[in-house]
């Protein structure tokens, strides 16, 4: 399969880079193409927990993009309840096989660290966050300390 | 080695970094291989030299400013870095009053007085094979004895060059020296590997700095050489560090490393044929086949997929045959381990699937390769003289399909096949023909290529189809080399001459020996005769087929080998 030899090289360097905000990498050794690890932003309101995501890898990567989906439900404008995620550097006519599942992981922590009223998947959630901020905040919160998993010690 | 005229030490480097001589270049670097290399105190630094980047092109010119008016003895310039090399060095020598040196002022900032700097010439060097030369000033007196054991002195060089100005303080009062690189041998980048400057303070060199010139080069000589002990040990130690934690990063496939540069960036696979790209990366052809493809499904152009912009005349991939090169020797060298790696274009899946038709390799030859040749003598008798283009080639399949009742046996046939191709030869290949054939033949419908490409694509697959088995099952009796080319025996070519004399095919057809052991050879006809009767009847100019009368020249007999399974 095509994808194989890149993935084990993203992986590797993801694993070996070690970041903060992306950990506990887990792939299947029977299928590659699915990924799971844990998404730790570190800005308000979301830094009380920590969310499981999955990256689903289509047979034709890195010529068609990856899909991203969170596991953990989340209260955020761009980030519907099923927990389908809207990012432009993974959709279908954005995408470019240079693009590094590094690079995918960073746009997505910046999304969810600052989350993009004008492009909602919830619209509900974009006018509570551009209307009323603090109620958000508040919400988001407490929805994240509900929801969220435990985020790692360290 | 060290010259023998100088037991005692009497001369410094002046490019010592103790002496804190300034070094500038007017053109830029290559990374790593800064210009600073040549006076640095990290000795790893010293050994790596200075390169300037690849596209500068000489003259380069290295500037040396002196703490002190120095008088100087020796020049040694190494201008050879691995492989770069520059070939012709020039020396330029300036001699300007040092009014406040900044040698013994820590920490103080001396901005150089860069004005009413005047360049004289003293010295040229060329070689086509450069190595370590010495410039020497004739001239030189010394006049300072230092006692000191631990110093190296210059070292003796077969390679010496006289250096002269007219005027003595050029030389002897010298407060900058400039080595100007003006070429470099077959497109080498402007490379130094180091640069000593022997001399003595000058004169009228105030005699407090020329003690603490001393003083400074002794201490930092006797630290230095403990230093680069340890700094040795430094460079083994890190070297090791280096390879472990390359290791880790090192792409194994089958435990053999792989070189990251032989890698496509985008798949990690190795690249069968790689392809430079404007934006400067290299991937494989396929990958930025694929890319392109995927492009064209959004209705966009061509692009570079690591910056996007579009190809155009000037900028295009191109493909790197010298990488190719280099992947190709690689992958040789460790075919046992790397068998799986497709060495020519195309992937590994597509060798997998092990079809490479015969009529693919037909259609895209421009030109008869020497197998198709062989394959139209020995199957059909009408190719023969015709040396047979691709599209011949083709229309004699279809002919033989559409004829298949017919055998190639007899002469009639032959003739007609040679008037048919001689017929389209003659025709505008542009044009739609058709040939009555006599005989029962049939109709032929010639077309010319054009036609047929724009026809039905049936059709074409039609004709490939017949001509891929007729040629599978002429190259079935012959040993096979390769993996795809495998025999497959198909129903459809039953009037293939070889099939044809199948019932006699064990057997001579002029002795009726069967071929047990020995050569066998077959007629233009596709009759098979032992090597015997072919001796026998080869003085002959006009020779004859015992069993079908066909006659034909000595020159189209071939050797056949028969596959032991039959």
């Amino acid at each position: 399969m095509a994808a194989t030899r890149r993935l084990q090289k993203e992986l590797a360097d993801l694993r070996k880079a070690e970041s903060k905000a992306f950990r506990n990498i887990q792939v299947d050794d029977s299928n590659i193409l699915l990924w799971q690890g844990l998404l730790v932003p570190d800005s308000q309101p979301y830094n009380k927990g920590a969310f499981r995501i999955q990256i689903d890898f289509p047979a034709e990567y890195p010529f068609k993009p990856p899909k991203i989906s969170f596991r953990t439900r989340i209260y955020h404008p761009n980030i519907d309840e099923r927990g389908q995620v809207c990012l432009p550097i993974i959709s279908p006519e954005n995408w470019k096989p240079a693009t590094k599942t590094d690079q995918v992981i960073q746009a997505l922590i910046a999304l969810v660290n600052d989350p993009e009223p004008e492009h909602p998947l919830r619209g509900d959630l974009a006018e509570e966050y551009s209307k009323d901020k603090k109620k958000f905040f508040k919400n988001a919160e407490e929805y994240t300390k509900k929801y969220g998993e435990k985020r790692p010690s360290d | 080695m060290f010259d023998a005229q100088n037991e005692k030490i009497m001369v410094l480097d002046f490019c010592h970094w103790s002496l804190q001589p300034r070094i500038s270049c007017d053109k830029i670097s290559c990374d790593n291989y800064e210009i600073e290399n040549l006076i640095s105190s990290d000795p790893r630094k010293k050994l790596k030299g200075f390169i300037a980047e690849y596209f500068i092109k000489p003259p380069v010119s290295i500037t040396v400013h002196f703490p002190v008016n120095i008088e100087i003895q020796y020049i040694y310039v190494d201008p050879v870095v691995g492989r770069q090399k520059s070939s012709s060095v020039d020396i330029f020598a300036c001699s300007k009053k040092v009014k406040d040196s900044w040698l013994g002022s820590a920490g103080k900032l001396c901005v150089p007085d860069e004005k009413d700097l005047y360049f004289y010439p003293v010295g040229k060097y060329f070689s086509n094979n450069p190595n370590l030369v010495c410039f020497r000033n004739s001239r030189f007196h010394r006049r300072m004895q230092f006692d000191m054991n631990n110093l190296n002195g210059p070292i003796s060089c077969p390679i010496t060059v006289d250096i002269s100005h007219h005027s003595f303080s050029t030389l002897g009062s010298t407060s900058h020296l400039t080595v100007r690189i003006t070429r470099t041998t077959d497109a080498s980048a402007v490379a130094i590997k180091s640069l000593q400057i022997w001399g003595q303070p000058a004169n009228s060199c105030p005699r407090s700095l020329q003690d603490l010139i001393i003083t400074e080069y002794a201490s930092a000589n006797d630290i230095s050489s403990k230093q680069f002990i340890i700094s040795e040990e430094e460079i083994t130690c890190t070297k090791e560090t280096k390879k472990n934690t390359e290791k880790q990063n090192k792409i194994m496939l089958n435990n053999v490393e792989i070189p990251e540069e032989f890698v496509d960036p985008i798949t990690w696979e190795i690249m069968s044929m790689p392809t430079l790209l404007p934006s400067g990366k290299i991937i494989d052809s396929s990958t930025l086949e694929k890319y392109i493809n995927t492009e064209a499904s959004w209705g966009r152009c061509p692009s570079d997929p690591f910056t996007g912009i579009l190809f155009d005349s000037m900028n295009r991939p191109v493909p790197n045959g010298a990488l190719k090169t280099r992947i190709d020797h690689f992958l040789i060298s460790n075919s046992e381990l790397l068998k799986d790696v497709p060495r020519i274009v195309g992937t590994g899946e597509d060798r997998a699937g092990c079809s490479i038709s015969a009529s693919k390799l037909v259609s895209c030859t421009s030109e008869p390769t020497p197998s198709t040749s062989l394959t139209s003598s020995s199957s059909s008798s009408s190719d023969i003289t015709q040396p047979g283009t691709s599209s011949s080639l083709k229309k004699t399949s279809r002919k033989r399909n559409r004829n298949s009742e017919q055998c190639f046996k007899n002469k009639r046939t032959r003739s007609e096949g040679i008037y048919n191709i001689d017929a389209r030869l003659s025709e505008d290949t542009n044009t739609h023909t058709t040939i009555e054939t006599s005989g029962n033949s049939g109709h032929v419908d010639l077309e010319s290529d054009a036609t047929m490409s724009q026809s039905d694509s049936k059709h074409e697959e039609k004709l490939s189809n017949s001509l891929d088995s007729a040629l599978h099952s002429t190259l079935g009796s012959f040993p096979s080399f390769t993996s795809f080319l495998h025999k497959k025996e198909s129903d459809t070519c039953r009037t293939e001459p070889n099939q044809l004399s199948q019932g006699s095919e064990s057997m001579c057809i002029t002795c009726k020996t069967p071929f047990e052991t020995g050569p066998c050879y077959s007629f233009p006809c596709g009759h098979l005769v032992c090597r015997n009767c072919v001796i026998a009847t080869s003085g002959n100019t006009n020779m004859r087929c015992e069993s079908c009368q066909m006659q034909f020249s000595s020159n189209e007999i071939i050797r056949v080998f028969k596959s032991k399974s039959k």
